[in-house]
């Protein structure tokens, strides 16, 4: 198809190797780290810090107690470990995000709790207990032992890592790669056409890899399955399935995924939507902004269009808005 | 979901009842006759009238001899019977369609071909041979495909409803009977179209042998390639895409309830998408008709209101003039 136009403007932070350490706990900090400093790094609209531990210090007092890697330590709810919260008025005026690194056991550095709140705000906490607010919404639970990103419990790996925010902040992603897959994707976006009586329609993807061997973020994982989305109405998270277009009994990008166009020579880019079969909240809600799905026969880091532009970039089986670089996938 | 805005202006000839026919030919002959008859009396850029037969006289001189439902005749190729040739000019400048009554017996009003020429035009015919084009390409063969569904037996009540935008690009018909879809015929320029599609038409006939289920459903449009598109004179198949999760489309996967966050049921938009080798690809998407929900009923209009701008037939849902849609 032809390119689409792009809804929003975006500032990259692309294509960040980040060498295998000595230890996999060591990768995994360093990355974490990266991921929240670009977060906080970006040049217009950035994630600003609302409070932070580092295992031995709190607070909610916008001080950010992660600055090295090693202040980032994972450890069952209640013991000493570290989270963080962030702050982006692009999504709502007071919408908060919260890091915790709570894992089901002190080196399951790949658990990670993930909430937010849309308007309250998180308060209180300390060093063993994250902070919590009035109308939080766990969206991941750490403890459970769903994973963040892959789980590489051997001595080091190099990821790479590349990290994306929309210019007035409802659009903000993370992918990670490591052996040419995607281990990790992350994603916290307001939906577009909401559907009335969404009222906060901020949308959450975070799929679980369940393999080390292959990307986390297919049509497997996201829209023949709704654990790899999440949303939420007052405190109730409901999940989503992110839709594509399709026909038979499969999607454009799994039924066509053999050639381009034949009539055009172009490869597909699909739009995505959401929806959700959770009763009370059953229904096609929205879509996405900028994000596409693309043909299963699409290899990562491919790039459109068919020049040195490369406006946008082939992850697993989506398709995000890209700088112009060549990506890396390790 | 919110009312889709219309991308054109259509004129309406719906709701239409022929009564209570003699018997089941002339049901066809009436229904046919009709909506040609339609096709060519809308108010703005109509379909014209290139050639025509009956079994009597046939020419190509802008003729229509298809005056009373009487002059519609069916019979084997090679038999005497009836043709027009329709040319509209909003699809491209010289496009035309071709009615031509062959079916696999003199009896079997339920079939015809139907081709199209979208620029060199038809020429030759009499009446006992269909007039070709250098260009043509067939969508349905007279002697396997049905163009309403076949009734054998007393003849029913039926409602038609036809409409075009006014620009031309889109022309579609819906027969109705006892509640249910009975035909569909559309043919209409695909928006947003991919490079190289040179004449970005489909028709969608629709018409299995049942007049007791919906022809305009999920399963004949979206689990079957009941649309054709056509690269040169190279036909191909082509399937109404929708939006899907896990297995199903969102009308299938929603049919309980509305959404409940809205209370609106779905109006999902309607891809064109082709597994024809060497036409493979999704090629385009449909102006102005929209899947709904397996759940609703035929006649169901759209919004909750009284304007009834939109209105559902099987599984899709179309502009609608505000009336109150019949369907037995």
């Amino acid at each position: 198809m032809a390119l689409p136009a792009l809804e929003k403007t975006y500032q990259f932070n692309v294509n960040n190797l980040n060498n295998a350490a000595a230890t996999d706990t060591e990768n995994y900090q360093r990355l974490l780290l990266a991921l929240k400093n670009a977060f906080i790094g970006f040049g217009t609209l950035p994630w600003t810090v609302v409070g932070s531990s580092n295992s031995s210090v709190a607070g909610m007092d916008a001080v950010d107690r992660w600055s090295t890697y090693t202040n980032l330590v994972w450890n069952t709810s209640a013991a000493a470990r570290s989270w963080i919260v962030l702050k982006n008025t692009g999504l709502a005026a007071n919408f908060q995000l919260l890091f915790a690194l709570t894992s089901n056991g002190a080196a399951n550095e790949y658990g990670m709790d993930i909430v937010v709140s849309p308007s309250a705000g998180f308060t209180g906490s300390s060093t063993t207990a994250r902070p919590t607010a009035t109308d939080e919404v766990v969206i991941h639970n750490g403890s459970t032992g769903l994973s963040w990103i892959g789980n590489y419990a051997t001595n080091g790996f190099t990821t790479v890592h590349h990290v994306l925010k929309s210019t007035d902040g409802q659009v903000t992603r993370w992918v990670v790669c490591s052996q040419g897959k995607v281990i990790s994707f992350f994603s916290i976006e307001k939906a577009a056409d909401a559907v009335t009586g969404w009222t906060v329609p901020v949308v959450v993807i975070s799929p679980v890899l369940t393999s080390t061997g292959t990307d986390v973020n297919k049509y497997s994982d996201l829209n023949d399955l709704a654990t790899g989305a999440a949303s939420f109405l007052s405190t109730t998270k409901f999940t989503l399935y992110m839709t594509a277009e399709g026909f038979i009994a499969a999607t454009n990008g799994e039924q066509l995924n053999i050639t381009a166009n034949q009539i055009s020579n172009e490869w597909m880019m699909g739009p995505v939507g959401f929806a959700s079969t959770d009763v009370p909240y059953r229904g096609r809600h929205g879509r996405a902004y900028d994000l596409w799905w693309a043909s299963q026969m699409m290899e990562n880091a491919t790039t459109f269009p068919s020049d040195s532009t490369r406006q946008f970039a082939v992850f697993g089986d989506l398709i995000i808005p890209w700088d112009g670089t060549i990506p890396k996938i390790f | 979901m919110t009312m889709p805005v219309l991308e054109k202006t259509y004129q309406f000839s719906v709701n239409n009842s022929l009564g209570t026919f003699a018997g089941e030919q002339e049901m066809y002959q009436r229904i046919l006759l009709l909506i040609k008859n339609t096709m060519k009396g809308f108010g703005t850029l109509p379909w014209a009238v290139v050639g025509s037969a009956t079994t009597a006289a046939s020419g190509m001189d802008a003729v229509d001899r298809w005056s009373a439902y009487t002059d519609l005749t069916w019979n084997t190729s090679g038999g005497t019977h009836s043709w027009i040739v329709l040319k509209q000019t909003g699809l491209s400048s010289n496009f035309q369609l071709l009615f031509d009554l062959v079916s696999v017996g003199s009896n079997q009003y339920w079939k015809m071909n139907v081709y199209v020429s979208p620029s060199a035009g038809f020429t030759g015919g009499t009446t006992s041979a269909r007039p070709t084009a250098t260009d043509e390409v067939r969508i349905r063969d007279g002697g396997t495909d049905n163009w309403m569904a076949s009734f054998q037996g007393a003849a029913p009540v039926t409602k038609t409803h036809i409409m075009q935008s006014t620009d031309g690009e889109i022309t579609r018909w819906l027969v109705c009977k006892g509640g249910f879809v009975v035909s569909h015929f559309s043919i209409e320029k695909a928006a947003d179209a991919v490079a190289g599609w040179t004449y970005p038409i489909v028709v969608t006939p629709i018409a299995t042998g049942s007049f007791s289920e919906d022809h305009t459903t999920f399963a004949y449009l979206n689990d079957f390639a009941a649309g054709y598109g056509f690269v040169g004179q190279n036909a191909f198949r082509a399937y109404w895409t929708s939006e899907f999760i896990v297995d199903k489309t969102i009308g299938e996967q929603f049919n309980a309830v509305a959404n409940q966050l809205s209370s609106e049921w779905p109006i999902s938009p309607v891809g064109i998408a082709s597994m024809t080798s060497g036409l493979r690809g999704r090629h385009g998407r449909l102006r102005d008709i929209y899947f709904g929900t397996t759940f609703n009923e035929n006649g169901t209009t759209f919004p909750a209101g009284g304007t009834r701008e939109f209105a559902l037939f099987g599984d899709t849902i179309v502009p609608w003039n505000g009336s109150t849609p019949q369907i037995t």
